[in-house]
């Protein structure tokens, strides 16, 4: 604490003798120096936080000003007209002229993973459609046998837009939309992005890729649920795997269970991705509801199926030993770069 | 939802190992959060008598004890309780103990021996906080006088226990497991024993009459839709006490700290049955109705706006219209199902009572709770579904437990609002379907007794079709598949075998979106390049910094934080921010780009849900000085790699500075003052007759390259991959290739400022296209003096014929036929 007044002083030194994007860089960025002592913030006594907390903002405040002045000051120089249908620019040596960089390029190891299952879903005969990245309550919860009001709604801490859309927090988003659009049988999976209103930490994150799959037809069973699913995983994590089903709840499915299975990584001897377990709980699944086929004009007493739901992220994280969650959409090429 | 094992074992047999518990639950119920042996928490805790005190020598508020636990030993321990007396019995913590409340803690506090102002204090004796067993933390727990001493406290206390607690989540549609009878059925059931609930739970005719009605009263329910039955009754004479070892242990060991014998009762009732019961103290109900009326009035309604209420947690709620609520005649007393008002509380001086058991609508109690912020015990069974049938059998046995342990009486009639009565419900299963849908093989026999076991009432069979009346405690079935789920659960999913589904071998194919994002995937990272995924929010704040247009973007109602708030309106946004990152890490040079979905405001598509295509953002720095001129050219360059391989033809750059903003789409809009507007363009491509616009390219603007700390080389592309499906062409042309040499030149023309680079080269194509005729162009250097309004374009031209030798004056020909082209726009060669 004691050495606020130190960093005070320190930063009124800079304020006349850096330059702006020094001063930005060594106390705004995430490691700034402000921005690291903010952070401190839990250590503090309590009685004293918000003393603390109006320091570091009027500091703040402090270099911003700094910064904000300047630009005012710097009148910024427009470009020049250039001719846009041109290869290279005038007066451009040979060995400058644009060219393909010789760089380390890679794809992003989330949509690398996508794409390896949705070969597998593609090669057992799915379908596949992209999920919608803003909904409707309609699709969300209301056509998923979810009413207005119902306390299952609160599985899902679902952001809002102020217009009343919903962010999808499930992929089920899409299924009334794909059940209503054709008649079965049906076999469709539905990648897409996610997104949970809770904080974010090292295993948690608002924003989530998630897979969820559809299968519609005369006469399906549990057993044939249990049985794709196993079918899919033991391809993806080339494997042979035991399962494991435990109940569950949740509004769309009838019965629903969560699907865990014998940890690939350890042989069910227990190992720290599976928590000494033996066992990974990867996903929720279960018989659709007659109600949500009803809700598709599928008669439920003609056609049975089966749903399932499960994240990419822990899955991606899983196979490649990424530890935080974070990482994969904090931008940071360094990371990028490795796989 | 805790499960407290000696509390269930009343009811019935568990298995003796406690992870087979764990293991039933688990696999037939749901998730298990945790279990915990409770004989640890209370490790080296042993009660103990006070057998001497005297004043600490240097300090007026501590005294020193000399305590006994059983053996000659005296030992001596600092208490800064004025209130103990030789004699007192107490709960001791010896040394290398933990203060149970911080046990589950992540730093447990252990107790050693300490000096406390020059005294040696060896151990502590422990108030109800640091026991975790009650609220009182300023006195040392006085047990009562036939206590033994010596004994550990957990034994004393009936606390050897385990608890194991599941996940709410799992249980959300059956309030009946929000008791412990509830999972003690179906740990009985999932073992195949039969469970018998005990007799006042099944009771159907339920008699409760007083033998004196001293305390009149009545409920007028106003709100039927809300509450569907409300059950309620007096009793005089109750005593308020101290709740007996016993009951006070079943509180604790659900995390429910004991008050006194009448509220605890209903606190054990509740986590017995998971129907919550509220007590009135009768009198203060009739004080705190000023219009003096000659009977006790409940009344069930919703609140007036701006009423107020104080409850029990200590909070005043404003209550409005929406909100359910327990009043007299005048003034709410309780909010319906979640809390109960200060001014009709139950205290040492309370005699009369009203005890309530009710239905209320969980819908709106979940709204209420959310709305006002209260979670409580009750909150949390009422908004799972509660059978309306049980409230009055688990009322009556309240009263009784009330007549034993507070001596009260009956002391009114019973008053019943339960105006739709439901009938017993029968849901017929037909046995060959049940086996398909789940992939089993029972016999009629078998599912009868499983289902049985957890108190179904068989009432028909006919070929197929099995009938059963279900339990009046479970509110959640309804339908025939409700009944599956009860079946495969209890019957165990591990004795399904999986059998893949019979499917025609019908070939998918994937959706051209994917497969071009794919492609451009492997071009870009083949080309060096770095996808990254970022967030769909930003920041209002980074709009500004890019110069993009806040109110064009959705906004959240409940964002995580600020920076959090808004969707972003172009790719470009995120990878702008990330661009700086990545320049603050040390990375000099880079290419990075993001395939996503972009939204903007007002842009709604035919179901009236935003707009949702696929775009493709690309920005490309570089501070090392390897590349020169306007950072545009960069940008073209990658782009047109792109827009090569996945055949698009025809394209056309427009400066921004030149266009018509007003016609541009709002995607497109939105993205322009990102870009300096001179060194930058609109991309497009026709398509038959029409204009298609693929995106807009260019160098960033120099102000935002300011304000995000971005290189002055700077560029970026955002493009809609909609656009490029819809002019993608998949037609592929087989060039003849000529097997005679090329003729090679490199001739200089004169081009005046106004004319562009792409006219000339169309001129030229145009001249030299005659049939046979291949050629190759390529500019090879621009060159402009300083001052001069025309520049000097150098192209090498390469021609052939597929047919013959070229001829030198073949050539020239050609040559001079462009050249007279040029000339009529002012180029000359």
């Amino acid at each position: 604490m004691t050495d606020l007044g130190g960093l005070e002083t320190q930063i009124n030194n800079d304020l006349d003798t850096l330059t702006i994007v020094e001063l930005k860089k060594k106390y705004l960025t995430q490691k700034g120096l402000l921005t690291k002592k903010f952070a401190n913030i839990k250590n503090i006594p309590n009685d004293k936080k918000s003393e603390f907390g109006k320091t570091i903002n009027r500091l703040k405040t402090l270099i911003e000003e700094k910064i904000n002045n300047s630009k005012v000051k710097n009148k910024i120089k427009r470009s020049l007209r250039i001719d846009p249908t041109a290869p290279f620019d005038c007066n451009t040596k040979t060995n400058k002229q644009p060219h393909i960089l010789d760089l380390k390029g890679s794809s992003h190891i989330l949509m690398q993973e996508v794409d390896t299952f949705i070969d597998i879903f593609k090669s057992m005969g799915f379908d596949i459609v992209e999920c919608r990245q803003v909904d409707d309550d309609y699709h969300m919860f209301e056509s998923l046998n979810f009413p207005k009001g119902h306390p299952a709604r609160d599985m899902f801490d679902t952001f809002w837009t102020e217009d009343g859309f919903v962010l999808p927090a499930h992929t089920s988003t899409m299924q009334n939309r794909i059940l209503s659009n054709k008649t079965p049988p049906i076999y469709a999976v539905i990648p897409g992005r996610v997104y949970r209103n809770e904080a974010t930490d090292a295993s948690h994150e608002h924003t989530l890729f998630q897979c969820e799959g559809i299968y519609v037809d005369k006469d399906i069973s549990v057993a044939n649920m249990i049985a794709t699913i196993t079918e899919f995983l033991e391809t993806y994590l080339e494997s042979k795997l035991e399962v494991k089903i435990q109940p569950a709840y949740f509004p769309f499915t009838e019965p629903d269970c969560e699907f865990s299975i014998s940890c690939p990584f350890c042989d069910k001897n227990g190992c720290s991705i599976c928590g000494y377990t033996g066992w990974i709980e990867l996903m929720g699944c279960g018989m659709i509801h007659p109600n949500v086929l009803r809700f598709a004009n599928i008669d439920p007493d003609e056609y049975s199926g089966f749903a399932w739901g499960f994240g990419v992220d822990r899955l991606v994280m899983i196979k490649n030993n990424i530890p935080e969650i974070r990482h994969l959409r904090a931008g940071s090429i360094k990371f990028l770069r490795e796989y | 939802m805790k499960l407290p094992l000696n509390i269930a074992q009343q009811f019935t047999q568990l298995p003796k190992n406690i992870e087979d518990v764990v293991r039933i639950l688990a696999s037939r119920v749901g998730e298990v959060e945790s279990y915990s042996s409770l004989s640890k928490k209370y490790e080296n805790i042993v009660i103990a008598t006070i057998e001497k005190k005297k004043e600490h020598p240097d300090a007026e508020k501590l005294d020193i004890y000399q305590i006994s636990i059983g053996d000659k030993n005296l030992i001596e321990v600092v208490a800064g309780d004025k209130t103990l007396e030789i004699g007192n019995k107490v709960a001791y913590i010896k040394p290398k103990g933990i203060v149970p409340s911080t046990f589950d803690t992540s730093k447990p506090f252990v107790i050693s021996s300490i000096k406390m102002r020059g005294v040696m204090s060896n151990g502590m004796m422990c108030s109800e906080k640091e026991l975790d067993i009650g609220s009182d933390h300023k006195h040392v727990l006085k047990l009562p006088q036939d206590a033994p001493v010596g004994e550990n406290f957990a034994n004393y206390y009936e606390l050897n226990d385990t608890v194991i607690e599941l996940e709410n989540k799992a249980l959300t549609n059956r309030g009946d497991l929000f008791g412990i009878l509830g999972l003690a059925r179906e740990i009985s059931g999932a073992q195949g024993i039969k469970f018998d609930s005990p007799d006042w739970y099944k009771k159907a005719q339920i008699k409760l009459e007083p033998s004196e009605v001293c305390l009149n009263f009545d409920v007028d329910n106003q709100a039927e839709s809300l509450c569907q039955r409300y059950c309620a009754i007096a009793m005089s004479g109750v005593k308020i006490t101290e709740s007996p070892i016993w009951l006070k242990s079943a509180l604790i060991k659900s995390d429910i700290k004991p008050i006194n014998n009448l509220v605890d009762i209903t606190n054990y009732i509740m986590i017995l049955t998971g129907q919550p019961i509220h007590a009135f103290d009768f009198d203060k109900v009739m004080k705190y109705d000023t219009t003096q009326a000659d009977m006790g009035h409940i009344v069930i309604r919703t609140a007036k706006e701006k009423e107020k209420i104080h409850t029990l947690d200590g909070n005043i709620y404003n209550l409005s219209n929406k909100n359910l609520i327990i009043a007299n005649s005048q003034h709410p007393i309780a909010i319906a199902g979640m809390i109960g008002g200060v001014d009709t509380q139950i205290d040492e001086n309370t005699k009369n009572i009203i005890l309530e058991s009710a239905n209320f609508d969980r819908y709106n109690l979940r709204r209420s709770s959310m709305e006002l912020g209260i979670i409580t015990e009750s909150s949390t069974r009422f908004t799972r579904s509660r059978s309306p049938d049980m409230c009055l059998p688990i009322l009556s046995h309240t009263v009784e437990l009330i007549t034993e342990l507070c001596n009260g009486q009956i002391a009114s009639t019973l008053i019943d609002l339960y105006p739709l009565k439901r009938n017993k419900k029968q849901i017929t299963i037909n046995i060959n379907k049940l086996n398909m849908k789940l992939g089993l093989n029972i016999t009629s026999e078998e599912l009868i007794k499983l289902l049985e076991n957890i108190e179904y009432k068989h009432t028909g069979l006919k070929d197929k079709y099995i009938t059963f009346e279900v339990p009046s405690f479970r509110q959640d079935l309804e339908i025939e598949e409700d009944v599956y789920e009860d079946v495969v659960r209890i019957y165990g999913y591990e004795k399904i075998t999986p059998i893949l589904p019979q499917k025609p071998i019908n070939a998918s194919s994937l959706p051209k979106m994917i497969l071009l994002k794919r492609e451009i995937r492997e071009i870009l990272s083949n080309s060096g390049c770095n996808e990254l995924l970022t967030y769909n929010f930003v920041s209002m704040n980074l709009l500004k910094d890019v110069n993009q247009d806040p109110n064009i973007c959705l906004k959240l109602k409940n964002p995580l934080s600020k920076d959090l708030e808004l969707m972003r309106p172009s790719i470009l946004v995120s990878l702008l921010d990330k661009a700086t990152v990545n320049i603050q890490e040390g990375i000099n040079s880079f290419g990075i780009f993001e395939l996503g979905i972009s939204h903007q405001k007002d842009n709604l598509n035919e179901e009236k849900l935003p707009l949702e295509e696929w775009k493709l953002g690309f920005v490309f720095s570089d501070s090392t000085n390897s590349l020169q001129g306007s950072p545009y050219y960069q940008a073209k360059r990658y782009l047109e790699k792109i827009l090569n391989t996945v055949n698009i033809k025809n394209l056309n750059y427009e400066l921004v500075v030149d266009i018509d903003y007003e016609s541009t789409p709002i995607w497109v809009k939105v993205l322009l003052d990102t870009f300096e507007s001179n060194s930058s363009a609109i991309v497009s491509t026709v398509i038959g007759k029409t204009k298609v616009i693929l995106g807009v390219i260019g160098e960033i603007n120099n102000q935002v390259k300011q304000t995000l700390s971005l290189n002055d080389f700077t560029t970026a592309f955002e493009i809609n991959l909609e656009s490029i499906l819809q002019t993608k062409s998949n037609v592929k042309k087989c060039l003849k290739t000529s097997k005679f040499p090329y003729i090679t030149q490199d001739i200089c023309f004169v081009v005046p400022d106004k004319v562009m680079y792409a006219e000339l080269l169309h001129i030229i194509n145009k001249a030299i296209n005659k049939k046979n005729i291949q050629s190759n162009i390529k500019c090879i250097d621009i060159f402009k003096k300083e001052g001069s309004t025309t520049r000097n374009i150098t192209v090498k031209i390469s021609l052939t014929d597929t047919t013959k030798t070229l001829k030198d004056k073949d050539y020239q020909k050609i040559r001079e036929k462009i050249s007279k082209r040029v000339a009529k726009i002012d180029i000359s060669m």
